[in-house]
């Protein structure tokens, strides 16, 4: 196993770390995608983020990683293990964050025929791909705006349904798929699907950064981390250990959390006057504000948390004006001063 | 520094081979800037034979399949052993070595990102066709920069990549003479001693500074390049026995691995700032102070970068590791020493073109050919390719029946481990990329009357919003006065349609007709090319200039009616959008002569008329 570097070493970029935080605190969110210019960093956050995540619970011998304590997302054996009455035993795994390298093959993203068993034994056994090694776990596609059709069609029926059906070759198999999708890329070499953007929860744009300081900083970091890897994650180690805590801790609140109901009509509101399209702005500007309010110990979701990532979860869900040249952000953010700011009247902001 | 050690090469061409060797996993490799066949190879071997022994090369062909790249079952042992054998692809080939990527402007999207994560990780992860696998790939990546006119090697290549060389004289001279017999063995020495100096050399923190500073002077953005100057200052270091970077390596490095990526000039420095330039102590206060917001390029025009010379080899021996505080300062001398000689023209033009620097042109051809598409059973010939690997998975279940099936392997030949028939046979499948490619033909004539016109261009916005949500192309083809013009041929990119569009200029005749049989024409041809076309027409269709040229409505109309019959008999689906402000009955003739859906502008707002795209794109999908 290559060292990875450390999460809480990362220079800046709060946006990304804090949308990527929150995702694991509650992968319902759904996917992070990553806009940004080369080299800032992208992928080392999510490489980062596998290295600090707590440990899951899965059942043992479940070639799917299943959860013991779910009794609705299982495999077919472990269905049959929970029909049966069995309780089989669980450990601790670490949360799967799998690569979907842009030049996979469907079939060791869906799964296929186990060859070599077929061959030698004449057994039919599926061979799990991708999409069951990602379940509970992330997904990281870099540059998926490049990823091809076909492979895009298959993570969106997974991640749609969450689950994963393969019927091919004579095999036929159903399993769970759930995985909180991420994605970089850099839009200008190449536009990303609309169905897949929408996919995504939240959207970050990272950014070279601009203070000297903050990239001096950047280049020591990483340069003590290439030099001496050991030494470096020695160091982070405990900073490491506090964000997982706190993304324990988080997870934990979570349910205790309500979302009162003046927060739930602001966030209707804001996606009514932005024009987005369908349910899914909302429910997602509810959960990431709970998520944040959890992140951070609060006893109560206030606008505060809402207004602090609507952009991340709105900017990339305006698609109404896509040869304007504004940025997203700043429009989300005009909307949110607007409605906040404005002298209390009542909702009913439209475009 | 006790023994006496040969003189390093002055050029930055053939110092760049040396450092790519002592180290090479840190550097990456370079861009070699249209280089001769000869020096490419001589610039290749030489980094080969300076690496560790048995380093190995190898060159990607441009014809590489992807399962050649990423490694793919082995046919032979596969079928010799009964279970599936992986073999080492190209990139995993080249772990430890050189890998040489000739026209590299050519690589497609899929070798490419391949090769970026190869220089990212060192490993490759291969998740193909049966073959789940990681393997080492660390490798010094040469890619031949063949590129002419607006094929660009992709920037997410070059940013993975320390250095770009240029093959003047003087790099091909000192690249002969390091070959030299009497020579070699002298490089190789001093690499492999640099190789282990390295891990120990140390650099004194300001320099790191001065170099972030130096990037950001000359709008260098990626955090990548820096992180090279300052490895590449290291490797400089090593290579010239000491154990402490110096202000020399710095420069070099910044020399090196900076000026060629260089993107602005910084601003002539003002005398009396020049002590606050490297004081870097105060963080958050200081930076920018003299760097206003990145200044537009052009504007700097006026202070033409020095003569590229390279940089002499300083012989004063100033070996100060210790900083001063105008350390930014030289290091921006010696990039500005070092910048490339048409760099200015480069920043006119990238500001011309919208600041979109290395913008790669469409979509590379595949290496495939159209996107794979699984497999079909059918026999591997004709251009077919086997499907080896969903061969073995139609054959595997049989497996058990036929070897009992099989007749007793008497006859002196063992009996296959794999029994392979006829039918198992499965080939791969392309799907050429097709899409929808809409074709907008603008009235731009003087009876469209201008103030018409700007409607037309923004319904025509809005359309493209709609095409470009889905990813389709675009071409423009606008019409007045004698005749047609292709404003722009079928393309993705939507931000240039909206900038011709807005340029458009109104006025003149209506040459109907000669519109109608430009847009069939470009319509053919975008089928011909395997998209589907979707015509949509923008006109108040009153046509007064008649297919010879000539003015007059009445010869004019029939023209047009009889172009829209022709159109009509292709069976191309289309759209006529009446840009009149109450609509005109010939408009609506002519719709109809070409068997389009009819549209009045007037009546069809925003929403509807995005709406309406939508389906007539469906429509042409469909029927197309």
């Amino acid at each position: 196993m290559r060292p990875v570097f450390p999460f809480s070493a990362i220079v800046g970029q709060d946006e990304m770390k804090l949308a990527l935080l929150l995702v694991a605190i509650d992968p319902s969110i759904g996917g992070v995608m990553v806009f940004g210019d080369r080299g800032t960093g992208k992928s080392t956050a999510v490489r980062a983020l596998a290295g600090l995540l707590p440990q899951m619970k899965v059942v043992q011998g479940c070639k799917y990683g299943c959860d013991p304590h779910s009794t609705t997302q299982r495999c077919d054996e472990c269905f049959k293990r929970l029909a049966d009455g069995q309780h089989p035993r669980s450990l601790l795994a670490p949360v799967p964050v799998v690569d979907l390298p842009l030049g996979a093959t469907e079939d060791r993203v869906v799964g296929a025929l186990d060859l070599e068993r077929a061959l030698t034994t004449g057994e039919k056994a599926f061979e799990p791909g991708l999409l069951a090694r990602a379940h509970r776990g992330f997904l990281y596609v870099d540059e998926v705006n490049l990823l091809e059709d076909h492979l895009v069609d298959l993570l969106l029926d997974a991640a749609a349904t969450g689950e994963n059906v393969v019927e091919r070759e004579g095999v036929s198999v159903r399993h769970p798929s759930r995985f909180v999708l991420v994605g970089s890329g850099n839009p200008e070499e190449g536009e990303l699907r609309p169905q897949l953007l929408d996919r995504f929860g939240l959207a970050v744009d990272v950014r070279t950064p601009t203070v000297i300081a903050t990239r001096i900083d950047v280049i020591k970091r990483r340069d003590a981390f290439d030099r001496d890897p050991m030494a470096f994650l020695a160091h982070w180690q405990k900073a490491d250990a506090k964000v997982r805590r706190s993304i324990e801790k988080g997870r934990a609140r979570l349910d205790e959390l309500a979302v009162p109901d003046e927060i739930l009509e602001r966030a209707a509101a804001l996606c009514a006057a932005l024009g987005t399209d369908g349910l899914r702005g909302e429910l997602t500007l509810l959960r990431t504000t709970r998520a944040l309010a959890a992140f951070e110990g609060a006893d109560s979701v206030t606008l505060e948390h809402l207004r602090r990532i609507a952009p991340m979860a709105l900017r990339h869900r305006l698609r109404r004006n896509v040869l304007d040249d504004a940025g997203s952000t700043t429009r989300v953010e005009r909307a949110v001063s607007e409605l906040w700011d404005a002298p209390a009247t009542d909702v009913g902001a439209t475009s | 520094m006790s023994a006496p050690r040969p003189d390093l090469p002055g050029g930055l061409g053939a110092l760049a081979a040396l450092l790519l060797a002592v180290d090479a996993r840190g550097l990456g490799g370079a861009v070699l800037d249209h280089a001769v066949h000869e020096q490419a190879r001589l610039f290749a071997s030489l980094v080969r034979s300076w690496l560790p022994a048995g380093a190995p090369l190898r060159r990607v062909p441009s014809s590489v399949t992807a399962d050649r790249l990423y490694g793919g079952v082995d046919l032979a042992s596969t079928l010799a052993a009964g279970k599936i054998v992986a073999e080492r692809g190209v990139l995993a080939g080249a772990d430890g070595g050189v890998l040489v990527i000739p026209m590299a402007e050519r690589l497609n999207t899929s070798a490419r990102t391949a090769v970026c994560e190869v220089l990212d990780h060192g490993e490759i992860t291969v998740q193909r066709e049966g073959i789940a696998d990681r393997h080492d790939a660390r490798v010094c990546a040469l890619l031949l920069d063949e590129s002419v006119d607006d094929e660009l090697v992709h920037p997410a290549l070059k940013d993975r990549l320390a250095f770009s060389v240029r093959f003047d004289g003087r790099t091909s001279e000192e690249l002969e003479w390091m070959a030299d017999e009497t020579e070699a063995h002298h490089f190789e020495t001093l690499v492999r001693e640099a190789r282990v100096r390295l891990s120990q050399v140390s650099m004194d923190d300001e320099w790191a500074a001065a170099l972030c500073q130096t990037a950001d002077a000359f709008g260098v953005d990626s955090v990548r390049a820096t992180l090279f100057a300052l490895r590449c200052a290291r490797a400089l270091a090593a290579l010239d026995g000491r154990l402490m970077v110096t202000e020399k390596d710095a420069e070099k490095a910044a020399a090196l691995v900076l000026a060629p990526r260089a993107t602005r000039l910084p601003p002539p420095p003002p005398p009396e700032e020049e002590e606050e330039q490297g004081d870097e102590q105060q963080p958050n206060e200081q930076p920018e102070q003299n760097e206003p917001e990145p200044p537009p390029p052009p504007p700097q025009m006026e202070q033409p970068p020095e003569p590229p010379e390279p940089p002499e080899q300083k012989d004063s021996d100033d070996d100060s590791t210790q900083p001063t505080p105008d350390s930014g300062e030289l290091l921006r001398d010696a990039v500005q020493a070092a910048l490339p000689p048409n760099l200015l023209a480069q920043l006119v033009q990238n500001s011309s073109a919208g600041s979109m620097q290395g913008r790669v042109g469409e979509e590379t051809p595949n290496m495939l050919r159209g996107r794979p598409r699984g497999a079909r059973s059918g026999l591997p010939r004709g251009g077919a390719r086997l499907h080896l690997l969903e061969t073995l998975r139609a054959a595997a279940p049989w497996q058990r029946v036929r070897s009992r099936m099989a007749p007793p392997a008497g006859a002196g030949a063992p009996a296959p481990r794999v029994a392979v028939r006829r039918e198992d046979f499965r080939i791969r499948r392309f799907i050429e990329k097709t899409g929808t490619t809409v074709l907008f033909v603008v009235d731009a004539s003087g009876s469209s009357a201008l103030y018409r016109l700007a409607e037309a261009k923004g319904a025509v916005e809005l359309l493209l919003a709609e095409t470009y949500a889905r990813r389709d192309r675009v071409s423009l083809i606008a019409f007045r006065g004698q005749g047609t013009e292709v404003l722009l041929p079928p393309t993705r990119a939507l931000a240039r349609a909206k900038k011709v569009l807005a340029a458009l200029p109104g006025g003149g005749g209506t040459p109907m007709a000669h519109a109608i049989d430009a847009a069939m024409e470009q319509a053919i041809a975008t089928r011909r090319g395997g998209s589907s076309p979707l015509v949509v027409m923008m006109t108040d269709g009153r046509a007064n200039i008649a297919r010879d040229g000539t003015p007059g409505r009445k010869q004019a109309e029939q023209d047009a009616l009889a172009a829209g019959a022709r159109f009509a008999s292709q069976h191309i689906p289309a759209m006529f959008v009446d840009t009149s402000p109450r609509g005109e009955v010939v408009a609506r003739r002519l719709a109809e002569a070409m068997k389009a859906r009819y549209i009045l502008l007037p009546s069809a707002d925003a929403k509807a008329l995005g709406g309406l795209v939508k389906t007539a794109i469906q429509m042409a999908e469909g029927g197309g």
